[in-house]
């Protein structure tokens, strides 16, 4: 636990060092970060399985639920309250295999979040979640830089669909 | 084996589950969160509807008094508000309080104070009808439990 990890930002390519331990942003009453408490936490996806899924939505059912969901995956899930923090996590250094990026949040909006990141140079997947499914939502995230829209609730064969689709390794933890 | 009175309670829970989903109070996302209650999350289901009444609660006081004034009625939020609360009830599978807020949320799109007078009261009503149903369902299953003399049974599974 108290081990150090090398993170790959993903691009720009550059190296940040990590304590497993140590938390990468102030500890913000917004901000309620989950952490897996394996060992191997905050470790690159280069040489680990467990892939980094980052979840960006405001209503806390909807992270209880995506929490329970990938519960039983080998996906490591942290979580921002609004497109704001999300934002600050990338420029705090942290990477992830993949985004939820739900469309109506206060402070930051999902769209608005996927500009900015896109913005950062962030090239990570991001599938917006939203429970409207409008098509002109759908167009506006997509040219905003979203890869795909999602219609909210997340059921668990979506899930598992997107993660293989995205790449991300879901053998049962 | 179960002995009867915890056979009669779990067929008065499948009717009752069969009249809310008949109703449409709830639909299938309901049954995605009984399928994720398992021995390792035995509480899940009730736990998230805990969550969901307390959010739930809040959200309707707002809402009543984001209403209480007609001149200075904030929209905008009451679309937040709105919004955060059909997330919230598409994730349990609330069905019909999800439809009422689609309808509270046309109103406040166009600024309509009584049509968001009504339609909160009609969200009111759909919150309640469903808070006791709920609850007629979990006390049924303490009891099934409790008649079963098991230590876990998975809502309905």
């Amino acid at each position: 636990m108290n081990s150090m990890h090398i993170l790959l930002h993903q691009p720009p390519m550059c190296f940040y060092r990590h304590s497993s331990t140590s938390i990468l942003c102030p500890p913000t009453p917004l901000a309620r970060i989950w952490f897996s408490l394996h060992h191997d936490s905050g470790r690159a996806s280069m040489g680990s399985t467990r892939r980094r899924v980052l979840l960006v939505e405001d209503v806390e059912i909807n992270r209880v639920v995506v929490r329970r969901l990938v519960s039983e995956l080998n996906v490591m899930l942290e979580e921002a309250e609004n497109g704001k923090i999300a934002v600050d996590f990338i420029k705090q250094g942290r990477t992830y295999d993949l985004i939820f990026m739900d469309k109506e949040m206060p402070v930051m909006n999902g769209l608005e979040a996927t500009k900015q990141l896109r913005s950062l140079g962030v090239t990570t997947p991001i599938i917006a979640l939203s429970g409207d499914c409008l098509p002109c939502d759908r167009d506006l995230f997509i040219h905003a830089g979203a890869n795909a829209f999602q219609a909210k609730p997340l059921s668990k064969i979506e899930l598992v669909r997107i993660l293989t689709e995205y790449g991300l390794s879901i053998s049962h933890a | 084996m179960l002995g009867l009175g915890a056979a009669r309670l779990e067929a008065d829970m499948n009717r009752l589950m069969a009249l809310l989903f008949h109703q449409g109070v709830l639909d299938e996302q309901f049954m995605q969160l009984q399928q994720l209650q398992d021995e390792s999350s035995p509480n899940f289901v009730s736990e998230v509807i805990s969550i969901y009444f307390r959010e739930s609660e809040k959200l309707l006081k707002n809402l009543r008094s984001l209403l209480a004034d007609r001149e200075c009625t904030d929209y905008r939020k009451i679309g937040i508000h709105l919004n955060q609360l059909m997330g919230s009830s598409s994730s349990v599978g609330a069905k019909r309080v999800r439809t009422v807020c689609l309808a509270f949320r046309a109103a406040s799109e166009h600024n309509n104070w009584s049509g968001c007078l009504r339609s909160l009261e009609v969200l009111e009503h759909e919150y309640c009808y469903l808070k006791t149903k709920l609850h007629e369902l979990f006390q049924m299953e303490q009891q099934r439990v409790m008649a079963a003399g098991a230590r876990y049974h998975p809502l309905l599974s």
